[in-house]
């Protein structure tokens, strides 16, 4: 488990006497934490806001912040999940459209060479993705867009690193099923990625 | 294969995948058995997953903007600390100069008390010494 790095240590110390300081905490996680919460919300609109959310809170409760020899970032996205958490039971329901928008827009701007079938085929995949519970969603979310080990997903999620990994083999395998219930045929064998 | 060993095989190729090495096809040569086919569609799960989830960059005029606003809070924040800092040194100030003038006034009262404590024997002295002497016979 890792903890704040000492130029990490060194800024939080200094934020928490003087708030002005912050600026570069925020520099360092802005896009990590609003990743996370695009892919949560599923939309642009709200993934700003609740940003600023969690970077309002998280000055706020700064000078209470004590190092565990946890990371500072799962002290964050811990903020950002309890407020993504709480946005969703306001809604009462989940977002759809939006994540197809990026990943249409994304795709184009990074990758033109990709072809609308492909695109559908992702798009589908992240409207199953969207069905999972909310933990499993933020475990493949903290895995693949935040490229987070196993144990820090363990901190950020209150689990073990053990248990982190046996639930991401049930998510696949929950992943699989509902590939195949959907497109009513197994999937293709690998052909690598 | 123990699904715990699955466990440990999927995460692996995961890892590696994130790191931007598909080992799908070694790991598969590797398990040959009952188990491939199932192995095999955890494998490629992981990779569409990889393909379809990738982070996102947030607006630069977002993250200014916010960053401005943080910083505005932050400067109220120490002013509301300087202020709260400021009240309670008044509130110190206040307090300290409250007990000093209680202080004081013990202290005036004590003495007022002895200078009238002394008034008081001196003229006691003098009332028992007769004004007139009286003369014996």
């Amino acid at each position: 488990m890792k903890s704040p790095a000492p130029d990490e240590h060194r800024l939080i110390e200094l934020a928490k006497c003087d708030p002005t300081s912050f600026g570069e905490l925020y520099e360092r996680y802005v896009g990590r934490i609003y990743s996370y919460v695009y892919y949560r919300t599923g939309n642009e609109h709200d993934a700003e806001d609740l940003t600023a959310r969690v970077f309002f809170r998280a000055l706020k409760r700064l000078p209470s912040y004590s190092d565990r020899g946890l990371p500072f970032s799962a002290w964050l996205y811990r903020i950002a999940h309890n407020l993504v958490a709480n946005w969703h039971r306001d809604q009462g329901r989940r977002k759809i459209v939006p994540l197809d928008e990026y990943v249409v827009n994304g795709i184009q701007s990074e990758a033109p060479e990709y072809a609308a079938e492909s695109r559908e085929e992702q798009e589908f995949l992240l409207d199953i993705i969207r069905q999972l519970p909310a933990e499993r969603q933020q475990l493949l979310i903290l895995k693949f867009v935040e490229h987070m080990s196993n144990a820090e997903i363990g901190a950020v999620l209150n689990r073990s690193e053990g248990a982190i990994k046996s639930l991401y083999h049930r998510t696949l395998l929950t992943l699989r099923d509902d590939l195949e219930r959907r497109t009513g045929r197994p999937l293709p064998p690998p052909n690598g990625h | 294969m123990k699904e715990t060993e699955v466990t440990e095989l999927v995460n692996r190729h995961t890892e590696a995948l994130i790191g931007g090495r598909d080992d799908s096809r070694e790991l598969l040569a590797a398990h040959a058995g009952p188990q491939e086919k199932v192995i095999g569609e955890l494998l490629d799960v992981a990779g569409r997953v990889k393909s379809a989830l990738r982070p996102i960059a947030p607006r630069a005029a977002f993250v200014g903007e916010l960053k401005h606003k943080l910083m505005r809070e932050a400067r109220a924040e120490v002013e509301r600390r300087t202020g709260a800092r400021q009240n309670w040194i008044l509130l110190a100030a206040g307090l300290g100069g409250i007990v000093y003038a209680i202080g004081v006034l013990a202290v005036g009262i004590r003495s007022a008390t002895w200078l009238f404590g002394v008034i008081a024997l001196i003229l006691g002295w003098k009332k028992r010494q007769p004004a007139v002497r009286v003369v014996q016979p």
